[in-house]
């Protein structure tokens, strides 16, 4: 009866080591396998979507810079 | 044992989420990996286009300014040099350009995609917005066909339209200035219809898709979650 108690703790001890050991495995794997923060790492604000509807109506659509460049051009070419 | 058991089991749980956020940023970093590709490529063919228009044009260039160089007075002579390569150089300035502000909206997408990942796995119905995405995505690769169409383009001076008899007299080099400012005002008026029909065209398309991609975003409740595991806790 000892013995069979004996040998079932053993038996629950190697599966829990086990499990430690896998778990620890994922864990370094997980660590091992994370890029190095880059540039486009966003923190969650960044992307909200007043966060993007902001981000948008800043990015200008060049319109009044094209008409400032054609008339700067039209007026070179009239002066020749 | 039952407590080695459970530290155990909590271990392997917090391993499975770490490797599961890890597998989630890495496809969002992904996404931004494969704008910054097309980014790249695009910008690598416009240059191939934009040599290889050079190169084509080297002989016409050559001429016209040996027509320019027929000019006796020195101040506009050196304007007409000026005016000949500024169409050029323009194009070369408003592709540049366009091109960036496709790189901008492309970036926005990659923001809006990784939102809606969120808001996707915290249950939310995306479909529209993913649907709006796809649209922005297309709008963004057929203005970057366009652009790079638009720098194979070449705007240089025809030598054939400027006389090269009796250049010495005053006749002679009234008429090559006639036929200069002519032959500028084409360029220019070419020019800047090319450019305005990319800018109200294509360019205006891509933006309005990229809009309608965050309008699509706005409309999804609880789109601002920070994360779908905040959310669901938040939830409890």
């Amino acid at each position: 009866m000892d013995q069979t108690t004996n040998s079932s703790s053993n038996i629950w001890y190697t599966l829990g080591g086990i499990v430690v050991i896998i778990a620890l495995a994922f864990w370094l794997f997980g660590s091992a396998t994370s890029p190095a923060p880059s540039a486009t790492t966003q923190t969650p604000s960044d992307n909200t979507a007043s966060a993007l509807t902001s981000e948008f109506n800043q990015t200008a659509d060049a319109s009044a810079a094209l008409d400032q460049d054609a008339a700067a051009s039209a007026q070179v070419v009239q002066g020749f | 044992m039952g407590v080695v058991g459970g530290i155990a089991v909590l271990l392997l749980s917090t391993g499975v989420a770490f490797a599961k956020e890890q597998a989630t940023s890495t496809r969002s970093e992904n996404k931004g990996g494969d704008y910054r590709m097309m980014s790249a490529s695009t910008t690598e063919r416009m240059q191939t286009v934009r040599d290889e228009a050079k190169t084509r044009m080297t002989t016409q260039r050559e001429k016209a300014m040996k027509r320019v160089a027929d000019i006796r007075d020195g101040a506009k002579q050196e304007m007409a040099q000026r005016i000949a390569v500024q169409f050029d150089n323009l194009n070369s300035t408003w592709t540049d350009k366009f091109m960036k502000l496709l790189d901008r909206y492309d970036a926005l997408l990659v923001k809006v995609e990784s939102r809606v990942a969120i808001a996707a796995s915290a249950g939310e119905d995306t479909a529209s917005t993913t649907a709006a995405i796809q649209s922005a995505k297309t709008a963004i690769l057929t203005a970057r066909t366009a652009v790079v169409a638009q720098a194979a383009k070449t705007y240089v001076l025809d030598p054939s339209t400027i006389p090269a008899t009796a250049t010495s007299t005053v006749s002679g080099q009234e008429k090559i200035m006639k036929s200069l400012r002519t032959s500028f005002q084409t360029l220019h008026t070419t020019l800047f219809k090319d450019l305005f029909a990319l800018r109200d065209g294509p360019m205006k398309s891509a933006r309005t898709a990229v809009q309608n991609a965050i309008q699509s975003l706005n409309s999804i409740p609880g789109a601002d979650e920070e994360t779908a595991t905040s959310t669901a806790a938040s939830n409890r």
